[in-house]
Parts: C-alpha cells; sequence; structure tokens
C-alpha cells in the first residue's frame, strides 16, 4: 500500500454538500450585504452600485439570506448536525478555557490542537460558543431588524417597535459586529496544520490527516 | 433520510423567495414612463454625392445640352421630372369646393394677391420653371431636353437663369463648372425659387426666406441646429418630392408631417399632449414667423402708377403699388384639416367683401381640423367690375402694366391669355391669401406657454374660433381676484412678458422674507443676474405658469383661517416692520396655512410617484415642497440687526442668496437651497418641509422687558441726524472719523456697554440684546417634475440636504445667540454653531433625531462604536498573526 493510498484512507470527510452549500451561501450574502449596506449607509465611502440599486441588492440579499438561514436551520434540525453547535453539558468552562489557552499560548509552541477535528465533532468549545452566538443572536436580531425596517419603509402605517432611527440604529451597530466576526473568522481558519488547511476543507468536505499528522510529527521532533 | 432534507429545504428556499422577490419587485423596480424615442434616430445620414467633375466634358452650348448629358446616364430622370409639379405647374384632378367635376390646378392657372397671374406674364414667371424656354402656349411639355436639371443640382452657387426669358441660362454661367458640380439639392437651391417666391427674399411665405441658407438655430431648430436639408422632410423619390403647398393645393395628401420622426404624444406632461387633437405642432412650436427678414404683410396694386422717386421701395413702388413689411410677426390661428377652399379664375367674387383667394377648411366642429398658425396676405387687386371676378392682369413684357401703366389695356392683354371675358370696366377689391407656417419652427424653450394662449394676454381670439371663451378659464377655472392685486402687498407677483425685475424698494411680502416670486416667466428670460441662468429654463413658479392665481389655492374665503405670525406676542416681528399700515389692512382672511392637503386638492401625489422608490415612506416623512422647491432662485432676507440704526434711522438688514445687495441689479444672485425642518401638520403628525430661517437681533428694557422703540434708538444714536460723538468713538476701529457699514455692528462689549449706557441715560433701565430666529415656510416657487429633486444623493449622501446647515448671519450683535420664537410649527432642534470667521450657521439634527435617512451622516455614534469594535478585532488578530509568525521563525532556528 501506497503512502498516498494510506493517506487517502485516512482522509475524513467534515462537511456534507448541503451543510457546505449552506454556509458557502451564508458566507456569499454577508460579504455582499456588507458591500452593499456600507454603500447604502454611507454612499461616499462605497460607491458601487449607486444608492439606488444598492438598497434593491441588499434588500434582495437580505431575503436570500433569510432563505439560506431557514433552509440551515431545517438542515441542521432534521440531519441532527444541530448538535455540532451544542457545548454539551460537563466541563463546557474547562474545555472553553483548554480552546483559549490554545489560542493565546500553545499555538506559538505548536503544540497539538487540544481538541481533534473528527465528523462528529468539528467544533472546538470556543467556535461552538461563537457560533451559537452569531447564528441565534447577531443573525436573528440582524434579519428581523432588517426585516422590520424594509416593511416600515415600504408600509409607512406599519410602525415596529422604536420606529427607525432604533432599528437602524441596531442594525448598524449589529452589521460592524458581523464585520468584526468576519475578520476574526478569516484570520482563525489560518490556525489549521497549513494556512490554507481549513479553507480547502470547507471547500472540499474532506480533511487530510496526512497533514496533520505531519504537524504533530514536527511537533513531536522539536519537544524532543 | 437525506434526499427528504434536500426536498424540504429547496421547498423552503423557494417558498421564501418567492414572495420576497415579488413584494420587492414594485417598488423599487417600477420605471418611470418611457420617454419619446428620440426624433434624430429617423434622421438619415447624409448620403454621398458621386463626383461628377471628371465625367462631365464640355463645352456646353446652352442649357438644354447640358440636359442632353445628363439624360445619357439618368435615363428615368426625364420622364420622372415630366410627371412633377416642378414641371408641369399643375396637380392631379381634385375637386375643388364650389365646383362639380374634378379640375387640374396649380400654379399655372391660378391667381393669388402677389403678382397674380403667371398665364400673361410667363417669360418673366417661368424664371422660377424646372426648364428652359416656356413663353408662351407653344412650349413642348414633353421634350425631356428642356427640364433644366442645373437649377437644383449646382452646387457650385454660380448657376443663374435669366430673369425675363422663360427661364433660359444667364448670360456668363460656366456650364461646364456648373455641371461638373451637380450634387443632391441644397437649402441654396430650393431656395433659388422658394425663398424669393412673390419677387423677391422673404416677400411670399413669411416661413421661408434667404436667411436659412445657413440658418443659426434661433431661425429654425431643424435646419438650424440639425442642418436638415429641405429634403430631409420633404421627402424624395424619383424626384417626385413630398410636400404641398395652401397656396396652390387645395388638400394636402402626400404632404409633409411632424409625425414623420416625432411622436404623437412627444410631451413628458400629459396635459400637453391632451392638446394635440386640437393644436397643430406648429402652433406652439412656431411663436413667430420673418423671424430676422421682414415679409411682405399687404399689398395694395390701386396705387401704382404715381411717379414717387422717394419712397422707400418696401412701402411703395410705381410698378407695384404700396407695401406693409413686417417682422417677428405673430401667426393668425385658424381651424385647419388640411384641405382649403380655392378661388380659381372666374369665379364670382363680392367686390365690398374680402375675397378669399385661398381659406382653411375646419371648424371646432370637425375633428381632424387642428388649430393651425397661419401668415394672412392683404391684397388690393384688380377685378372686372361688370362681370364681378378677379382679373389676371399682364404686367411684364410689351403692352403691360409694368411698361405702359395702362390698368385697361393690360386687363385687355391678360384676359387673352386666360380666356377670361373682361368688359373693359375695372376696379379694386380686398383679397386675403393664407399661408399655413410650419418652417422657422423654434427651440421648445421658445415654444408657446400657456399664458400665451390662455388668460387675459393670450393670443387666440377664442370666440372667433368657435368656443365659448377662453376653455382654460371654462374648465380650470380661474379665480377672479387677480394675482397681481395680491402681489401689491404679499410679494413680487408677475405675470408679464416684461422681464422681470426687483427694482430698488420694491421688496415686501414673501418676496422680501423668503425670496419666493410668483411668476410664470422662465428664470432665463428675466430680467435678473442669475447665476448659471442660461441653462434655467423652468419658470419661476409652475402654478403660475400653469395658469393658476393666487385665489386657486389660497380660496378659503369666509374662512376664519389666520396668518398666525400676525398675532403672535414675539417681540419683533420683521415681516411688518415695513408694514406699519397692516392694522388698517383689509379683512381679507384666508387660508394661508398652505399644507399638503392642498397639494393633493389638485394632485395625486401616490399616483403621480409610483415611481418613486419606497414612495409611502417618502410621502409619509416628506412634504411635497421638499422635493418641488429645491432653490430659491432670488435674494432673501437672513439677518435683521436692530441693535443698530443706519444714519438713516434704518436697520441693517442682510440677504442671503446674493453676493451684494438684492437692490443691487448688478450683483450676482445664487439663490439658496433652503433649509429643512420638521413641521407639524394640521392632523398632529409632522413632516419634513423648506423653510428660510430669518434671524433678528432688537434691544428690550425695563421689568418685565419690552421693545425699545425704533425712536428712542434713534435718540441714543443719533444726533441732528449724525452719530454722537461717544457713539463713533466706540465704533470707528479704523480712525477716518465716520462709521463705515461694517464697523456699525455691537460686535465687542465696549459697543455694546456704550449703547447700554446711552439707553440708560434716555431712562431705560437693563437695556439688553435679544434674538430670535423665525422660520419662514416655503410654498411658492414650486417646480414641475423635471425640476424637482429626483436625485437620490441629495438626501441618501453625506452632503444630504437633510443636514445640509443654513447660515442664520454673518456676525451676532452683542453675542447674544437667537432663540426660536415661540409659536413656530417648525421645530428648530438643530444646533447653532459660531464658525471660526464669526458666522453663526444652524445645523439640522433632523437625522440624528426622529428622522432616519439612510446614506447621510446620522448615525454617527453608533458608527463610532462599531468601527472601534471592528479596529479592536483588527489590532488583536495582527498582534496575535505576527507573534504566530515570530514564534514560528524562532522555532526553526532552534
Amino acid at each position: 500500500m501506497s503512502t498516498r493510498a494510506v493517506v487517502e484512507e485516512r482522509a475524513v470527510r467534515l462537511y456534507g454538500t448541503l451543510g457546505r452549500l449552506w454556509h458557502w451561501v451564508q458566507a456569499g450574502c454577508i460579504g455582499l450585504l456588507l458591500l452593499s449596506g456600507i454603500e447604502v449607509h454611507s454612499p461616499s465611502v462605497v460607491r458601487i452600485l449607486g444608492f439606488q440599486r444598492a438598497v434593491s441588492a441588499h434588500v434582495v440579499l437580505g431575503f436570500v439570506l433569510v432563505s439560506n438561514a431557514l433552509f440551515g436551520l431545517l438542515y441542521h434540525l432534521l440531519t441532527g448536525e444541530i448538535r455540532q453547535y451544542l457545548p454539551g453539558r460537563y466541563q463546557v468552562l474547562s474545555r472553553v478555557a483548554a480552546q483559549a489557552r490554545y489560542y493565546l499560548k500553545g499555538i506559538f509552541r505548536r503544540e497539538p490542537h487540544p481538541f481533534q477535528r473528527t465528523p462528529e465533532r468539528r467544533l472546538n468549545p470556543l467556535q461552538q460558543l461563537t457560533y451559537l452566538a452569531v447564528l441565534n443572536v447577531l443573525l436573528p436580531l440582524q434579519v428581523v431588524t432588517g426585516l422590520l425596517m424594509w416593511a416600515a419603509q415600504r408600509w409607512p402605517g406599519f410602525a415596529p417597535v422604536g420606529e427607525l432611527p432604533v432599528l437602524a440604529a441596531v442594525h448598524s451597530l449589529v452589521s460592524w459586529m458581523f464585520g468584526a466576526f468576519l475578520i476574526g473568522h478569516l484570520y482563525l481558519i489560518t490556525t489549521g496544520p497549513t494556512p490554507l488547511a481549513y479553507l480547502r476543507t470547507m471547500i472540499s468536505g474532506w480533511e487530510h490527516p496526512a497533514e496533520t499528522s505531519a504537524q504533530e510529527q514536527e511537533y513531536e521532533r522539536t519537544a524532543a | 433520510m437525506h434526499d427528504r432534507v434536500i426536498v424540504a429545504g429547496a421547498a423552503v428556499t423557494l417558498l421564501t423567495l418567492t414572495p420576497g422577490v415579488g413584494l420587492f419587485a414594485p417598488s423599487g423596480a417600477a420605471e418611470r414612463p418611457a420617454p419619446e424615442e428620440k426624433p434624430t434616430t429617423h434622421v438619415q445620414p447624409k448620403k454621398s454625392h458621386t463626383d461628377h467633375a471628371t465625367l462631365i466634358r464640355g463645352p456646353f452650348a446652352g442649357g438644354p445640352s447640358v440636359t442632353r448629358v445628363c439624360l445619357g446616364c439618368h435615363e428615368n430622370a426625364g420622364r420622372e421630372m415630366l410627371a412633377t409639379a416642378h414641371w408641369t405647374w399643375l396637380g392631379d384632378e381634385v375637386r375643388v369646393p364650389g365646383h362639380d367635376e374634378p379640375l387640374r390646378i396649380g400654379k399655372k392657372n391660378l391667381i393669388n394677391n402677389f403678382c397674380i397671374g403667371v398665364q400673361p406674364n410667363l417669360a418673366r414667371c417661368t424664371s422660377c420653371h424646372a426648364g428652359y424656354g416656356w413663353l408662351d402656349a407653344s412650349f413642348d411639355f414633353s421634350n425631356q431636353n428642356n427640364i433644366d436639371c442645373l437649377v437644383c443640382h449646382d452646387t457650385s452657387g454660380t448657376y443663374r437663369k435669366d430673369a425675363d426669358h422663360g427661364g433660359v441660362v444667364a448670360q456668363g454661367v460656366d456650364l461646364l463648372a456648373v455641371a461638373r458640380s451637380v450634387g443632391f439639392p441644397t437649402r441654396r437651391n430650393c431656395g433659388t425659387c422658394h425663398f424669393a417666391g412673390g419677387g423677391g427674399d422673404a416677400v411670399k411665405h413669411g416661413d421661408l426666406d434667404g436667411t436659412m441658407s445657413q440658418p443659426p438655430e434661433r431661425i429654425d431648430v431643424h435646419m438650424g441646429r440639425l442642418n436638415f436639408d429641405c429634403q430631409e422632410c420633404h421627402r424624395t423619390r424619383g424626384h417626385k418630392i413630398a410636400g404641398r403647398s395652401m397656396s396652390v393645393s387645395v388638400e394636402d395628401a402626400g404632404g409633409v408631417a411632424c409625425t414623420q420622426c416625432h411622436s404623437s404624444a412627444p410631451h413628458r406632461e400629459q396635459r400637453l399632449n391632451a392638446h394635440i387633437s386640437a393644436v397643430a405642432c406648429q402652433t406652439c412650436h412656431i411663436p413667430e414667423y420673418a423671424v430676422e427678414t421682414p415679409t411682405k404683410m399687404s399689398w395694395d396694386w390701386s396705387t401704382a402708377g404715381q411717379d414717387r422717386p422717394d419712397a422707400d421701395p418696401h412701402e411703395y413702388s410705381k410698378l407695384k403699388g404700396s407695401f406693409v413689411y413686417a417682422s417677428n410677426v405673430k401667426p393668425e390661428y385658424r381651424w385647419y384639416n388640411g384641405r382649403a377652399q380655392r378661388y380659381l379664375l372666374g369665379d364670382r367674387m363680392d367686390p365690398n367683401q374680402v375675397t378669399r383667394i385661398n381659406y382653411p377648411q375646419g371648424s371646432i366642429a370637425d375633428p381632424a381640423a387642428k388649430i393651425w398658425p397661419f401668415k394672412v396676405h392683404c391684397g388690393k387687386q384688380v377685378y372686372d367690375t361688370q362681370h364681378n371676378y378677379l382679373l389676371a392682369p399682364k404686367t411684364f413684357g410689351p403692352g403691360g402694366y409694368w411698361t405702359d401703366f395702362n390698368w385697361d389695356q393690360a386687363c385687355r392683354l391678360g384676359s387673352k391669355d386666360t380666356g377670361l371675358a373682361y368688359s373693359g370696366k375695372y376696379g379694386f377689391a380686398a383679397t386675403e391669401m393664407y399661408w399655413p407656417l410650419s418652417h422657422m419652427v423654434a427651440t421648445k424653450d421658445k415654444a408657446l406657454q400657456c399664458r400665451d394662449c390662455h388668460g387675459p394676454r393670450g393670443r387666440l381670439d377664442w370666440k372667433a374660433l368657435g368656443y365659448e371663451g377662453d376653455p382654460a378659464k371654462l374648465h380650470v377655472r380661474l379665480a377672479s381676484t387677480a394675482s397681481t392685486h395680491c402681489g401689491q402687498c404679499h410679494g413680487l407677483v408677475h405675470l408679464d412678458a416684461s422681464p422681470l425685475a426687483i427694482p430698488a424698494g420694491s421688496r415686501k411680502g414673501m418676496t422680501e422674507t423668503t425670496g419666493e416670486v410668483f411668476s410664470d416667466q422662465r428664470l432665463c428670460q428675466s430680467g435678473l443676474n442669475l447665476a448659471g441662468k442660461d441653462s434655467l429654463d423652468r419658470p419661476f413658479d409652475v402654478h403660475a405658469e400653469r395658469l393658476l392665481e393666487c385665489a386657486s389655492c389660497h380660496q378659503k374665503a369666509g374662512d376664519a383661517g389666520r396668518n398666525p405670525r400676525a398675532d403672535s406676542g414675539s417681540e419683533n416681528q420683521p415681516r411688518l416692520e415695513s408694514a406699519p399700515a397692516s392694522a388698517t389692512k383689509p379683512d381679507h382672511r384666508r387660508g394661508h396655512e398652505h399644507n399638503n392637503a392642498q397639494c393633493g386638492t389638485c394632485h395625486a401625489a401616490r399616483e403621480l410617484h409610483a415611481w418613486l422608490p419606497y414612495s409611502d415612506r417618502h410621502l409619509e416623512k416628506l412634504s411635497c415642497e421638499v422635493c418641488h422647491i429645491p432653490q430659491i432662485y432670488t435674494p432673501a432676507r437672513e439677518q435683521v440687526d436692530q441693535t443698530v440704526i443706519g444714519p438713516d434711522g434704518s436697520a441693517p438688514n442682510a440677504y442671503r442668496g446674493t453676493d451684494g445687495s438684492p437692490e443691487d441689479p448688478a450683483a450676482l444672485i445664487r439663490g439658496y437651497e433652503p433649509v429643512l425642518l420638521a413641521r407639524e401638520q394640521e392632523d398632529g403628525g409632522t413632516k419634513v418641509a423648506p423653510f428660510n430661517l430669518v434671524t433678528s437681533w432688537s434691544w428690550v428694557a425695563g421689568d418685565p422687558p419690552k421693545p425699545v422703540s425704533r425712536e428712542q434708538l434713534r435718540i441714543a444714536y443719533l444726533e441732528g441726524g449724525r452719530y454722537r460723538p461717544e457713539i463713533v468713538k466706540a465704533f470707528d476701529a479704523d480712525g477716518g472719523g465716520t462709521i463705515a457699514p461694517h464697523e456699525l455692528r455691537l460686535d465687542t462689549p465696549e459697543k455694546v456697554r456704550v449703547v447700554q449706557q446711552r439707553l440708560e441715560a434716555l431712562g431705560l433701565s437693563h437695556p439688553q440684546i435679544v434674538a430670535e430666529v423665525r422660520p419662514y415656510a416655503l410654498h411658492h416657487d414650486v417646480a414641475g417634475g423635471r425640476w424637482a429633486i429626483r436625485d437620490c444623493g441629495s438626501c441618501h449622501s453625506k452632503q444630504s440636504r437633510v443636514s445640509a446647515a443654513i447660515e442664520l448671519a454673518a456676525y451676532i450683535p452683542g453675542g447674544v445667540l437667537p432663540k426660536p420664537v415661540a409659536d413656530a410649527k417648525a421645530r428648530l432642534d438643530g444646533k447653532m454653531t459660531v464658525r471660526s470667521d464669526g458666522r453663526l450657521v444652524y445645523e439640522p439634527r433632523l437625522a440624528d433625531g426622529e428622522l432616519y435617512v439612510a446614506g447621510s451622516r446620522g448615525m454617527r455614534m453608533i458608527d463610532h462604536i462599531g468601527a472601534m469594535i471592528v479596529s479592536l478585532t483588527f489590532v488583536g488578530i495582527l498582534a496575535h498573526g505576527t507573534a504566530r509568525i515570530i514564534a514560528s521563525r524562532r522555532k526553526v532556528k532552534v
């Protein structure tokens, strides 16, 4: 058996097709929503579509994102993938602390990740908490304020909580947070075995343990 | 399991997407009605003509020898020409009103009220015939060699026909050079005859003359701006040229129409398109004819024959009699359905009535008829007093009137050629000829406006056209009170044609406080020195342009409507200071408070703004005026400083919108953008509306404080018409011994103290300066759709009008910041800031508070917090990343 075959054999399918589709549609929507949102919010900073078209694009993208989120929810519920996001009941704090310790210390010493990625548990405890917050707090908040703003402008008689000045303030603040999340997210995906390894996995769905093991070997060698 | 997930997911995606996109689409994607297809797309590119310079060899003995060479290659051209009216001077058979049998009529057998008839005068008249040698009835109309190709196709400009030998080539023409120059006919070729009809340039048509060889666009937009050749409209095929002249035709089949290029509903304004069923395009678009060169308006043959060598040839000629010429003539208007009545030789006429040689058919009851513009040419010409018909006298040649000045002989000789019996008794009778106008089409900014036809100075005689009266009056019900009466107190109302000016001392009412002017005049035609004036082809107020009067909107007569400003308890009232007689004003209380409900009385805003994204939202939050009064074009009061007093006892006023004083006709007027404020509505809600802000400073004294009167202030400052010495000492900064206008300001505590002491010396206790800022709502100077704000960016941008600051004062007398007047319906909750140059500026904060305007500079707090979160994240990952890189290097080294 060749080395390559061994590697292939040991390759793990971390993400299914639908899961990846959901992720990438969401990623594209959020990226474009941020861009068109900036143009709507501040046409002098970003000038791509022009104000009027930027508004239209933003609204359409918003509806695509909502649809995708509903689809994602259904997918995660029906397939049980939802469990991936639940940190579990025991030792949550200590596991989070371990992951945090890794990012603050271990990563500089090329220690292995405290939690190995497996199809059953792809996310580390810190990720689980973050995604829970993003998907269950930020995203719904943004979707609800966005929808209300849209409805309030379409049907002026429709008077949701706080009217536009409040809705727009929340919507703006949350979009800044999405921006911050995006920056952190993009950075953290470079913390894999190689800077692009996680990105490749998210595209193909497969993780190649060869790389992992290479890194572990490296660590063992230097440690010794 | 997996399949079910896919199906369920796809279904949910589709279900959510469909209503989402569907709901969204009608709101943003609704388009404005498509504008007219560009008429110039119908214009054919100019064809290049074969260069004949090398093809043609001479020499040529005469015109026909050239024609033979032409026909040698252009075999069909001769046959085609023989069938044209340019050759036959006769049309096809037609039914002429009043005559039973079909007739062939044309130049050859008709008379007019210029040189009258061609039959007795062929040798002279046929100098405009497209042929050679038509001297008498023996002319061979079937001989193609007699065709004159060159008169139409010469491009050298040197070809001439002999004036009085039947149209043969004039002496001295280099036929070879002319023949080698041939090309497509130009305006100059056609103009050889058509500009010079009636015996000279511009005489006959009124809308065709020599200026059209090279016309500027102010003479004719098609030939001037677009450089049209005649054939562009008079489409030509096989030498047959489209177009009919009512002077020789009784119908217009095969004629030319504007709709060859323009749509039949070409105006953006539907009210204009509604005119098209009753008004010819020419009526509005040819406001005047004979634009530059005078045309003949009347010709009286009866005075001919006198020796008056000193007479102006445009007023009298011994050969022809008396004339009247005129230029820039307003047309006369008649119904015209394309057909005409025609006087034929031998028709009976009544010498005591004006005989119409031709006359347009149609009436208000005729659906095919439209109101057309005409040149009416009046004549007085010879007729047979026994037979009562008009005669065609021989004027030219041996025995003709121009030779012997003998009418009897001229009529006798003429009757031989026309075959019409002459009794031997002649007289002179009045005649009229109608020339419909289609040339000299003006640029659209010169087209007639509503008021040119409707209203008191309209140019149409409605009764004569069959109407009961001005239809606009009948349908719109113009109020009987003349707007100009209102203008005597309330501001400038200018509804006549003289260039609008605001002479010194005439500023009053709203023109003073806001700069609003009620006028139908276009800004570019006013007498004001406006910045960018040339491009401002909008009227001062679209309602004035559309014939509305003040009372059309301010019509709540008998209503207890009041002007809330007039009885407010505020301390000083700039708007009243020039109207001390206000107490004795007549009680004509009307609804001065004009709101959207009143725009809505006539306008269906929702339907009209379907194109506007989120239109309901816009209409809910904005008053109509926000977009429809984008700019005020005349100066408006800005600052009234009653803390000081001029040598003549006046308070210095400062104006916005002008580079100098509003009284100075040379000062450039820039106008101003109104400031937007939230304004209470009658229903209790608020809407954003445009305002001018006027700030005023004045002295009060006593307890409770009462205004210091103008007289008290005068005594405080002046003594015997001059400033008191202590005032001069305090105010005269440059030591010039006098107080210059820019020094007459309470801009230092010392000056304030000196004046305070003076007022205290007059027995006034605790004199102090008070100041207020008063908003004046704008409702006039309304722009129609084309000039209204359409650009989203004018509000949805960093430079949003919603947050645009407006200057309140160039300086702050006594350092006292003005307070908003208590009774104002407009909310002045913005920020007043003093700029480094001492100016006081009002910065609205609408967008920070109740009104969210996407794209404007609102939400600054949120943005600061958000930017901080993002920056911290970024700095964090930057540090972490750097540390990782450093760490990885160190490991490798170790």
